[in-house]
Protein backbone atom coordinates (compact mmCIF):
# COMPACT_ATOMS: atom_id res chain seq x y z
CA UNK A 1 0.00 0.00 0.00
CA UNK A 2 1.51 3.65 -1.08
CA UNK A 3 1.59 5.64 1.73
CA UNK A 4 2.01 9.73 0.72
CA UNK A 5 2.21 12.31 3.54
CA UNK A 6 2.10 16.31 3.34
CA UNK A 7 2.68 18.31 6.29
CA UNK A 8 1.41 22.09 6.86
CA UNK A 9 1.28 24.60 9.41
CA UNK A 10 -2.11 26.01 10.73
CA UNK A 11 -3.57 28.45 12.94
CA UNK A 12 -4.39 28.64 16.71
CA UNK A 13 -7.56 28.23 18.18
CA UNK A 14 -6.77 27.98 21.76
CA UNK A 15 -4.59 25.38 24.19
CA UNK A 16 -6.34 21.97 25.09
CA UNK A 17 -4.90 19.47 27.30
CA UNK A 18 -2.47 16.60 26.92
CA UNK A 19 -3.28 13.40 25.87
CA UNK A 20 -1.64 10.10 25.58
CA UNK A 21 0.36 10.75 22.62
CA UNK A 22 2.36 12.30 24.99
CA UNK A 23 3.01 9.92 27.52
CA UNK A 24 0.59 11.43 29.95
CA UNK A 25 -0.89 8.48 31.73
CA UNK A 26 -3.42 10.61 34.13
CA UNK A 27 -4.52 13.24 30.98
CA UNK A 28 -7.65 11.46 31.22
CA UNK A 29 -8.07 12.36 34.66
CA UNK A 30 -10.70 14.61 35.82
CA UNK A 31 -9.49 18.38 36.91
CA UNK A 32 -11.11 18.79 40.14
CA UNK A 33 -11.87 22.51 40.15
CA UNK A 34 -14.60 22.40 42.75
CA UNK A 35 -13.98 25.06 45.80
CA UNK A 36 -14.92 21.67 48.37
CA UNK A 37 -12.75 19.47 50.46
CA UNK A 38 -13.66 15.97 51.45
CA UNK A 39 -14.28 15.91 55.43
CA UNK A 40 -13.72 12.69 57.00
CA UNK A 41 -12.82 11.67 60.47
CA UNK A 42 -11.92 8.26 61.63
CA UNK A 43 -11.24 6.80 65.14
CA UNK A 44 -10.84 3.58 66.79
CA UNK A 45 -13.07 4.41 70.13
CA UNK A 46 -11.11 3.33 73.26
CA UNK A 47 -12.47 0.18 75.21
CA UNK A 48 -16.43 0.88 76.44
CA UNK A 49 -17.44 -1.63 78.59
CA UNK A 50 -20.75 -3.83 78.29
CA UNK A 51 -23.61 -1.34 79.07
CA UNK A 52 -20.99 1.76 79.45
CA UNK A 53 -21.56 4.95 77.40
CA UNK A 54 -18.71 7.15 75.10
CA UNK A 55 -18.98 10.67 74.15
CA UNK A 56 -17.27 12.02 71.65
CA UNK A 57 -17.59 15.66 70.87
CA UNK A 58 -16.08 17.36 67.71
CA UNK A 59 -15.94 20.83 67.00
CA UNK A 60 -14.83 22.66 63.65
CA UNK A 61 -12.42 25.51 62.88
CA UNK A 62 -14.81 28.63 63.47
CA UNK A 63 -13.66 29.80 59.91
CA UNK A 64 -14.41 26.00 58.09
CA UNK A 65 -18.64 25.11 56.81
CA UNK A 66 -18.54 21.53 56.96
CA UNK A 67 -21.95 19.58 55.75
CA UNK A 68 -21.42 15.42 56.54
CA UNK A 69 -23.51 13.11 54.56
CA UNK A 70 -22.76 9.35 56.19
CA UNK A 71 -21.96 8.37 60.19
CA UNK A 72 -20.64 4.81 60.70
CA UNK A 73 -20.17 3.04 63.61
CA UNK A 74 -18.63 -0.56 63.20
CA UNK A 75 -17.59 -3.36 65.45
CA UNK A 76 -16.67 -7.09 65.34
CA UNK A 77 -18.64 -8.46 67.70
CA UNK A 78 -22.53 -8.97 66.86
CA UNK A 79 -24.32 -7.10 69.44
CA UNK A 80 -25.97 -3.64 69.50
CA UNK A 81 -25.27 -0.24 69.75
CA UNK A 82 -27.20 2.78 70.13
CA UNK A 83 -25.80 5.93 68.69
CA UNK A 84 -27.01 9.64 69.38
CA UNK A 85 -25.91 12.14 67.41
CA UNK A 86 -26.64 15.67 68.31
CA UNK A 87 -25.99 19.18 66.99
CA UNK A 88 -24.84 22.22 68.79
CA UNK A 89 -27.62 24.99 67.89
CA UNK A 90 -27.58 28.30 67.77
CA UNK A 91 -29.43 28.34 71.28
CA UNK A 92 -26.13 27.74 72.69
CA UNK A 93 -27.64 24.00 73.27
CA UNK A 94 -27.34 20.25 71.79
CA UNK A 95 -30.30 19.36 69.96
CA UNK A 96 -30.49 15.78 68.68
CA UNK A 97 -30.68 14.80 64.75
CA UNK A 98 -30.54 10.99 64.79
CA UNK A 99 -30.64 8.12 66.88
CA UNK A 100 -30.55 4.53 66.73
CA UNK A 101 -29.64 0.82 67.77
CA UNK A 102 -28.37 -1.61 65.56
CA UNK A 103 -26.73 -4.87 65.57
CA UNK A 104 -23.00 -4.96 64.60
CA UNK A 105 -23.15 -1.84 62.77
CA UNK A 106 -24.80 1.64 62.85
CA UNK A 107 -25.34 3.88 59.72
CA UNK A 108 -26.79 7.20 59.55
CA UNK A 109 -26.94 8.68 55.74
CA UNK A 110 -27.88 12.31 55.48
CA UNK A 111 -28.95 12.61 51.40
CA UNK A 112 -28.76 16.11 51.57
CA UNK A 113 -26.34 16.57 54.58
CA UNK A 114 -26.25 18.24 58.05
CA UNK A 115 -26.58 21.42 57.89
CA UNK A 116 -24.13 23.98 58.65
CA UNK A 117 -22.71 24.01 62.46
CA UNK A 118 -19.96 24.36 64.68
CA UNK A 119 -19.72 21.32 66.99
CA UNK A 120 -21.54 18.05 67.48
CA UNK A 121 -21.58 15.28 70.06
CA UNK A 122 -21.51 11.55 69.50
CA UNK A 123 -22.58 8.98 72.24
CA UNK A 124 -22.04 5.88 71.69
CA UNK A 125 -23.41 2.80 74.29
CA UNK A 126 -22.51 -0.98 74.32
CA UNK A 127 -25.86 -2.39 74.22
CA UNK A 128 -23.88 -5.81 74.42
CA UNK A 129 -22.57 -8.25 76.47
CA UNK A 130 -18.99 -8.03 75.94
CA UNK A 131 -16.44 -4.83 75.87
CA UNK A 132 -15.87 -3.54 72.87
CA UNK A 133 -13.71 -0.83 70.99
CA UNK A 134 -16.18 0.56 67.48
CA UNK A 135 -14.96 1.79 65.11
CA UNK A 136 -16.48 5.86 63.84
CA UNK A 137 -16.19 7.17 60.45
CA UNK A 138 -17.93 10.23 59.38
CA UNK A 139 -18.19 11.45 55.98
CA UNK A 140 -18.70 14.58 54.32
CA UNK A 141 -17.48 17.69 52.81
CA UNK A 142 -16.12 21.14 53.75
CA UNK A 143 -15.03 24.38 52.54
CA UNK A 144 -13.51 27.69 53.86
CA UNK A 145 -16.48 29.80 55.56
CA UNK A 146 -15.84 33.05 53.10
CA UNK A 147 -15.69 30.69 49.59
CA UNK A 148 -19.22 29.31 51.50
CA UNK A 149 -20.65 32.19 51.74
CA UNK A 150 -19.32 33.15 48.00
CA UNK A 151 -21.14 30.02 46.51
CA UNK A 152 -24.37 30.27 48.11
CA UNK A 153 -27.17 31.21 45.91
CA UNK A 154 -28.71 34.23 47.24
CA UNK A 155 -32.08 33.90 48.80
CA UNK B 1 -13.73 -24.54 -9.93
CA UNK B 2 -12.84 -21.00 -8.25
CA UNK B 3 -14.28 -19.73 -5.11
CA UNK B 4 -15.38 -16.21 -4.29
CA UNK B 5 -15.06 -14.78 -0.91
CA UNK B 6 -16.31 -11.58 0.59
CA UNK B 7 -13.79 -10.30 2.68
CA UNK B 8 -12.99 -6.98 4.50
CA UNK B 9 -9.70 -4.90 4.73
CA UNK B 10 -9.13 -2.36 7.15
CA UNK B 11 -7.07 1.02 6.10
CA UNK B 12 -5.49 2.32 9.48
CA UNK B 13 -4.46 6.11 9.85
CA UNK B 14 -3.39 7.21 12.83
CA UNK B 15 -1.19 10.14 13.06
CA UNK B 16 0.37 12.29 16.03
CA UNK B 17 0.15 16.02 14.64
CA UNK B 18 2.62 18.58 16.90
CA UNK B 19 1.03 21.66 17.71
CA UNK B 20 0.37 23.85 15.18
CA UNK B 21 0.75 21.79 12.60
CA UNK B 22 -1.31 19.88 9.87
CA UNK B 23 -1.06 16.34 7.99
CA UNK B 24 -2.88 15.22 4.87
CA UNK B 25 -2.04 10.89 4.70
CA UNK B 26 -2.56 8.96 1.70
CA UNK B 27 -3.33 5.74 1.36
CA UNK B 28 -5.38 3.59 -0.90
CA UNK B 29 -6.11 -0.42 -0.94
CA UNK B 30 -5.33 -2.68 -4.24
CA UNK B 31 -9.14 -3.91 -4.78
CA UNK B 32 -12.45 -2.60 -5.48
CA UNK B 33 -15.01 -3.10 -3.54
CA UNK B 34 -17.36 -1.23 -0.87
CA UNK B 35 -16.84 1.28 2.12
CA UNK B 36 -19.10 -0.37 4.83
CA UNK B 37 -17.70 2.08 7.35
CA UNK B 38 -15.73 4.68 9.19
CA UNK B 39 -14.42 5.54 12.40
CA UNK B 40 -12.72 8.37 13.64
CA UNK B 41 -11.45 8.53 17.20
CA UNK B 42 -10.58 11.65 19.30
CA UNK B 43 -8.36 11.29 22.74
CA UNK B 44 -9.81 13.39 25.24
CA UNK B 45 -7.53 16.65 25.30
CA UNK B 46 -8.64 17.60 21.81
CA UNK B 47 -11.05 20.25 23.19
CA UNK B 48 -12.86 20.45 19.56
CA UNK B 49 -9.20 22.03 18.25
CA UNK B 50 -8.08 19.35 16.12
CA UNK B 51 -9.63 19.59 12.70
CA UNK B 52 -10.42 16.05 11.05
CA UNK B 53 -11.62 14.95 7.71
CA UNK B 54 -11.47 12.22 5.43
CA UNK B 55 -11.18 12.85 1.69
CA UNK B 56 -12.68 10.23 -1.55
CA UNK B 57 -10.21 10.65 -4.06
CA UNK B 58 -9.22 13.66 -2.88
CA UNK B 59 -12.87 15.21 -2.54
CA UNK B 60 -14.70 15.69 0.76
CA UNK B 61 -16.32 12.17 1.77
CA UNK B 62 -16.57 12.37 5.38
CA UNK B 63 -17.57 14.82 6.64
CA UNK B 64 -19.27 16.10 3.40
CA UNK B 65 -19.00 19.81 4.30
CA UNK B 66 -16.38 21.25 6.88
CA UNK B 67 -15.05 18.99 9.32
CA UNK B 68 -15.37 17.07 12.37
CA UNK B 69 -13.69 18.58 15.89
CA UNK B 70 -14.41 16.55 18.86
CA UNK B 71 -13.41 15.92 22.31
CA UNK B 72 -12.85 11.93 24.01
CA UNK B 73 -15.41 10.53 21.23
CA UNK B 74 -15.41 8.06 18.66
CA UNK B 75 -18.11 8.41 16.40
CA UNK B 76 -18.36 5.30 13.50
CA UNK B 77 -20.42 6.18 10.91
CA UNK B 78 -21.84 3.14 8.69
CA UNK B 79 -21.76 3.80 5.13
CA UNK B 80 -22.40 1.75 2.10
CA UNK B 81 -20.15 3.55 -0.60
CA UNK B 82 -18.44 2.46 -3.79
CA UNK B 83 -14.54 2.55 -3.93
CA UNK B 84 -12.56 1.47 -6.72
CA UNK B 85 -8.95 0.16 -6.60
CA UNK B 86 -6.35 2.23 -6.12
CA UNK B 87 -8.56 5.02 -5.30
CA UNK B 88 -6.58 7.54 -2.79
CA UNK B 89 -8.42 8.08 0.98
CA UNK B 90 -7.04 11.17 2.51
CA UNK B 91 -6.95 12.01 6.02
CA UNK B 92 -6.24 15.52 6.78
CA UNK B 93 -5.94 16.68 10.66
CA UNK B 94 -5.41 19.99 11.21
CA UNK B 95 -4.06 20.45 15.12
CA UNK B 96 -5.18 24.02 16.38
CA UNK B 97 -4.24 23.12 19.63
CA UNK B 98 -1.46 25.58 20.24
CA UNK B 99 -0.03 23.96 23.49
CA UNK B 100 -0.38 19.86 22.91
CA UNK B 101 0.54 17.66 20.28
CA UNK B 102 -2.63 14.96 19.21
CA UNK B 103 -3.16 11.90 17.91
CA UNK B 104 -6.18 10.67 16.04
CA UNK B 105 -7.17 7.76 14.69
CA UNK B 106 -9.64 7.02 11.69
CA UNK B 107 -10.41 3.23 10.25
CA UNK B 108 -11.93 2.51 7.14
CA UNK B 109 -13.43 -0.31 6.41
CA UNK B 110 -13.95 -1.68 2.97
CA UNK B 111 -15.77 -4.91 1.80
CA UNK B 112 -14.86 -6.89 -1.14
CA UNK B 113 -14.43 -9.79 -3.44
CA UNK B 114 -11.75 -12.35 -3.80
CA UNK B 115 -11.85 -14.95 -5.93
CA UNK B 116 -9.76 -17.89 -4.52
Amino acid sequence: MDVKRESFTTISEGIGRADYSANVEQSVEPIILSWQNEYRYYEVLPLILPGATLQREITLDRNVVAILYDFFLSDINNQDYSVLLELWTAAGAYSEFGSKTAPQTVEFHFAKGVPNFTKYRITIANRGLLGATPTLSIHGMWTEQTTWYAQRIPT
Amino acid sequence: MSIVQSLIAVINFRETVPLLQGVRVTKSFRLGGKITQIMFHFPPGCNSLVHVKLLKNYENFVPIQGDLALDDFTPLFAVNVNYDEYEPLSLEIENRDSGNPHTIECDVVIQYNESV
